[in-house]
């Protein structure tokens, strides 16, 4: 089967010595934030952009990949032994985890965290890897209006998922969108809102957007009040699940790893909430849904499987169609086009080193990260005592290098800062800071679109009805907009409001 | 206006009018044609719509949070304000001071004033930062890190 051709292929790339190395590092990198609590995945990723521009592309995907896959097994000790999340996607596993490790089952927590991670993260990449070549077939008939709407339709959910007000997410849409207009217009040549500036001529680059935005903005919001970490101090011992807990898991492991792929596949779909779906079925189907929350290995079981699952479903959209389903797939995106490739359905024909290096090098990284998870949890506990005074500057200060050396230019750390600032007071008044990010990623590539599908049309808005894959997109994005004025929407709000509370 | 929603609403407000006056000043283009001011157009009058609808909706909530609550929380404001002081600081002495230098007075005065260390600790963690630092991105990684007047 040509499938397996391609796999093959991908093995050759990713065990090239240097991304092997690549792959390693972003693994412990992730691992390390993951466990790090206030600093998640996309800080993690934003910081590190600037460390991969002198990568391979092919490198510097594989090493970011490795980062956000890698954070959803770290961020599982955090929830256990700390009860405080490493990133947001391991808020469930704090439930019934931290329950646990209080019973003296922190190992049997953690094993069956790392086993779930592991067997949902393989399951995860084999879909990756079987899906993503038919749906590129799919999107080679895809046309300016069908991705102008698939584009919408990716924003619109990611607002409809918001964690509070559906209108502030979209206004921050709208904001993100905005910034992205800003610099030389793609068609004609004419500045917009440069002020004349040089350094804005080409835009404002995605590092100090992100950075600023997820890098200062928490730290800012870390350092307000005070954190104080209490670390379950019970000996660890025994990570192995013994028999009774592998049967008790093993349903819980496929079903969370079905949900987690299938809404991470979703645009605007990603980890959090398929480890927040995942719980509430496994709840719904449970013979003792009232022992949820008390310490049962199917409350750990599903989430961390359904994470992990989300996390590589995530790839298919942005390597297939190149739109990003979540934020940490816009920074990929931007990390490949920094690199100037652009994802899309042409990327597994032009690029087949990128596409299927980065597939196989997450069965790589998921074993990496099972065999590093395990030994080397008491590392992971003990760096969780760093005091975050001691820790903070240093993570300013990483920031700071490396937005400095995209351009070796001192106004790239102005607007970092200014984004960080923005980004603080926008949270502080409940505005999230994902939609924006994925606008500002998106922006030129929708303007672009509209723009072709309106001279296509020759000025007709209704080509965008009439074309029916671009019209049932519309119809599912308008539906996703008009439905909260419908619907109470404060119990979901509830559900997926963990973010940025971290 | 007691409501915290409806000041960042007025903000989006006069942010979108900027918006549209700027976006006023570049070609529209038409329809069939669109120009490069027609999307920031249409965002900045989208986005004023919203935060009318913003400041209505907020008006109309009775549990709305009042802006004073927020400005009332139990939020160390002066940490807040001291790293954006040692970051804007950073930033305007790199260039002059050299990297080497400016590190140490980051590292410094974070560690120093927004948790207070003893003096040993802060020149000690500044001193291995700004050296550590320094020889794995200029001597390891080879970046081009600035020198200033000390040539470092």
């Amino acid at each position: 089967m040509e499938i397996f051709e391609h796999i093959y292929y991908g093995f050759g790339v990713v065990l090239q010595p240097a991304n092997l190395v690549f792959a390693f590092l972003g693994a412990v990198a992730g691992t390390l934030v993951g466990v790090l609590p206030g600093l998640g995945p996309t800080a993690a990723m934003s910081m590190l952009l600037p460390v991969t521009f002198g990568m391979s592309p092919t490198g510097a995907l594989i090493m970011l990949a490795g980062i956000y896959y890698g954070a959803q097994y770290g961020g599982s000790t955090t929830s256990i032994l700390v009860n405080i999340p490493g990133e947001a996607a391991s808020v469930v596993t704090c439930l019934d985890g931290y329950q646990m490790a209080r019973q003296g089952r922190a190992g049997p927590a953690l094993g069956i965290a790392a086993f779930s991670s592991f067997i949902a993260g393989t399951i995860g990449v084999l879909g990756l890897s079987f899906l993503a070549p038919p749906l590129v077939d799919a999107a080679l008939t895809f046309g300016p209006p069908e991705y102008f709407a698939l584009m919408c339709l990716g924003l619109t959910i990611l607002t409809f998922l918001a964690h509070g007000s559906m209108l502030k997410a979209l206004i921050m849409a709208i904001l993100g969108l905005f910034v992205g207009t800003i610099g030389i217009d793609p068609v004609e040549g004419a500045q917009r809102f440069t002020f004349e500036r040089p350094e804005l001529m080409e835009g404002i680059g995605l590092v100090p957007i992100a950075m600023g935005m997820f890098g200062i903005s928490e730290i800012l919001l870390n350092i307000e009040k005070k954190i104080k970490i209490n670390i379950f101090e019970a000996k660890l011992k025994g990570f192995l699940p013994n028999l009774q807990d592998w049967r008790n898991s093993l349903g819980a492991i496929l079903r969370g790893t079905g949900i987690g792929f299938f809404l991470g596949i979703l645009p605007g779909g990603g980890a959090v909430i398929s480890s927040f779906a995942s719980y509430a079925i496994e709840k719904r189907v449970s013979k003792h849904p009232e022992k949820f929350g008390s310490g049962v290995i199917e409350g750990v079981a599903a989430p961390e499987a359904a994470n992990n699952a989300a996390a590589q479903g995530a790839f298919i959209p942005m390597m297939t169609l190149g739109i990003p389903s979540n934020v940490v797939m816009a920074l990929l995106l931007g990390a490949l086009m920094i690199h100037g490739i652009t994802p899309g359905p042409l990327l597994m024909s032009q690029h087949p080193d990128i596409f299927w290096g980065l597939v196989t090098s997450m069965y790589l990284g998921n074993a990496m990260l099972l065999i590093l998870n395990l030994p080397l949890i008491p590392l992971w506990v003990k760096l969780l005592k760093v005091p975050y005074h001691i820790l903070f500057p240093f993570i300013l200060l990483f920031c700071l290098i490396g937005v400095y050396t995209i351009n070796n230019n001192v106004f790239d750390i102005y607007l970092m800062i200014l984004f960080g600032i923005f980004g603080y007071v926008a949270r502080k008044f409940d505005f999230e800071s994902a939609p924006f990010i994925l606008a500002v990623v998106l922006g030129p590539m929708m303007e672009k679109a509209l723009r072709q599908s309106l001279i296509m049309s020759k000025g007709h808005f209704s080509i965008f009805a009439t074309r029916p894959i671009s019209g049932v997109i519309w119809g599912i994005a308008i539906l996703l907009l008009v439905l909260p004025l419908f619907i109470n929407v404060s119990r979901r709000a509830k559900i997926v409001r963990v973010d940025d509370r971290k | 206006m007691k409501k915290a929603d409806q000041w960042s609403a007025l903000f989006l407000v006069f942010l979108s009018a900027f918006i549209c006056w700027g976006s006023s000043l570049l070609p529209y283009g038409n329809i069939h044609d669109p120009g490069p001011g027609f999307l920031p157009v249409w965002l900045g009058i989208i986005l004023g719509a919203m935060s009318l609808g913003l400041i209505l909706k907020t008006t109309m909530e009775k549990g709305s949070r009042p802006l004073k609550n927020l400005l009332e929380e139990e939020v160390r404001w002066g940490r807040v304000l001291l790293v954006l002081i040692a970051l804007f600081l950073f930033a305007y002495l790199l260039d002059i001071a050299g990297f080497v230098i400016t590190t140490f007075i980051l590292l410094a005065s974070l560690l120093r004033f927004v948790y207070p260390q003893p003096w040993k600790t802060v020149i000690g963690w500044a001193l291995a930062g700004s050296g550590v630092s320094y020889f794995i991105f200029e001597v390891w990684m080879k970046l081009r890190l600035p020198k200033g007047f000390l040539g470092i």
